[in-house]
């Protein structure tokens, strides 16, 4: 995982995963629904920076996101930062900090260094909105589409989550 | 199902009871219309059973764990009147809730050639094809309440994607 002193700018060549939580995220081809890139209200997309990370410790921040979240992993999908940014997002280094021990220990969640967020774009039109749904269905779809098929979590290292 | 699943998963208040009506009214379209004797997916659900499960799974704030709004109920009313109102021979979508709060049915044949149907506030359908390489997409209005009928080009452009 990256230092978290000194966290560098995601670069064009670095991969992103994206995890794929709870069966509806996933169509019966294998590959990720559309609409689990759409943003929330905030317009940021969590992703996890691949940078020297293992496919170990990529595993267990998606089990992290499972549990947090008490929903199955099915798997993730990797992206290129600079194809999303050819599609108009921002790529953004976000690392997160451990909660605090006072938070109760089922929502407590854990460091994480890799965490970037993809950030979708403003309508020119309306400073500080979204595009319209309309163009963020489309980039949404154009990643899908050029992405592959969603990746299982390992069977040997799976470990159940717990319930919340 | 669908009655006793509010129960479980709503309580007892003004909510459950509109939900659970929302379901009885759903069963009976199964019952009654065409449309509804249409599938989806592997397990061969009746698409009302289907879309009522992916609004549930969506119709609580934060959802998703990233800030989602709750898909509010209306969505899912006007999810069931578009589909009930498209010819018979275009198969049965599948459903989600979107982070924004709106709720989606997606028409999904391969990774180039989908639609997917956002449905909004106030009667606004915002929509997003890939057929090969063009990427159309827009807005239209729709209120089954006024008697409208499905938007002629969803039509047109399920015509596209299911042509053989």
């Amino acid at each position: 995982m990256l230092d978290t002193a000194a966290v560098p700018d995601v670069g064009d060549e670095e991969i992103l995963a994206r995890f794929a939580i709870g069966k509806r995220a996933v169509r019966a081809d294998g590959t990720l629904k559309d609409n689990e890139l759409l943003p929330p209200p905030s317009g940021k997309l969590s992703v996890m920076r691949h940078l020297e990370a293992t496919e170990q410790e990529i595993w267990d921040e998606g089990r992290e996101v499972a549990r947090l979240r008490a929903k199955e992993l099915v798997g993730r999908i990797d992206l290129n930062a600079g194809e999303c940014r050819r599609v108009d997002l921002q790529v953004i280094k976000a690392p997160l900090v451990a909660d605090p021990p006072s938070k109760p220990e089922p929502q407590r969640r854990l460091a994480n260094p890799n965490h970037a967020d993809l950030v979708f774009p403003t309508a020119a039109a309306i400073p500080g909105t979204l595009l319209p749904k309309a163009d963020q269905m489309a980039i949404a779809k154009a990643l899908v589409a050029n992405s592959f098929r969603v990746i299982p979590p390992p069977m040997d290292t799976e470990k159940k989550t717990p319930a919340i | 199902m669908s009655s006793s699943l509010c129960r479980k998963q709503f309580g007892a208040g003004p909510d459950a009871r509109r939900l659970e009506r929302l379901a009885v009214e759903n069963q009976n379209r199964q019952r009654d219309s065409l449309t509804f004797a249409r599938s989806s997916g592997p397990s061969r659900q009746p698409v009302g059973e289907t879309l009522f499960e992916a609004w549930a799974d969506s119709s609580k704030a934060n959802w998703d764990g990233e800030g989602a709004r709750a898909v509010p109920p209306d969505r899912l009313q006007t999810a069931i009147a578009l589909v009930e109102d498209l010819p018979p021979r275009f198969p049965a979508p599948e459903g989600c809730g979107d982070r924004d709060g709106d709720f989606s049915l997606e028409w999904y044949r391969g990774p180039r050639r989908n639609i997917t149907v956002s449905i909004g506030a106030g009667g606004l359908l915002h929509w997003a094809a890939l057929i090969g390489d063009d990427d159309p997409r827009g807005t239209w209005r729709y209120s089954p309440e006024a008697g409208d009928g499905a938007p002629e080009m969803l039509g047109m452009i399920l015509g596209r994607i299911y042509r053989s």
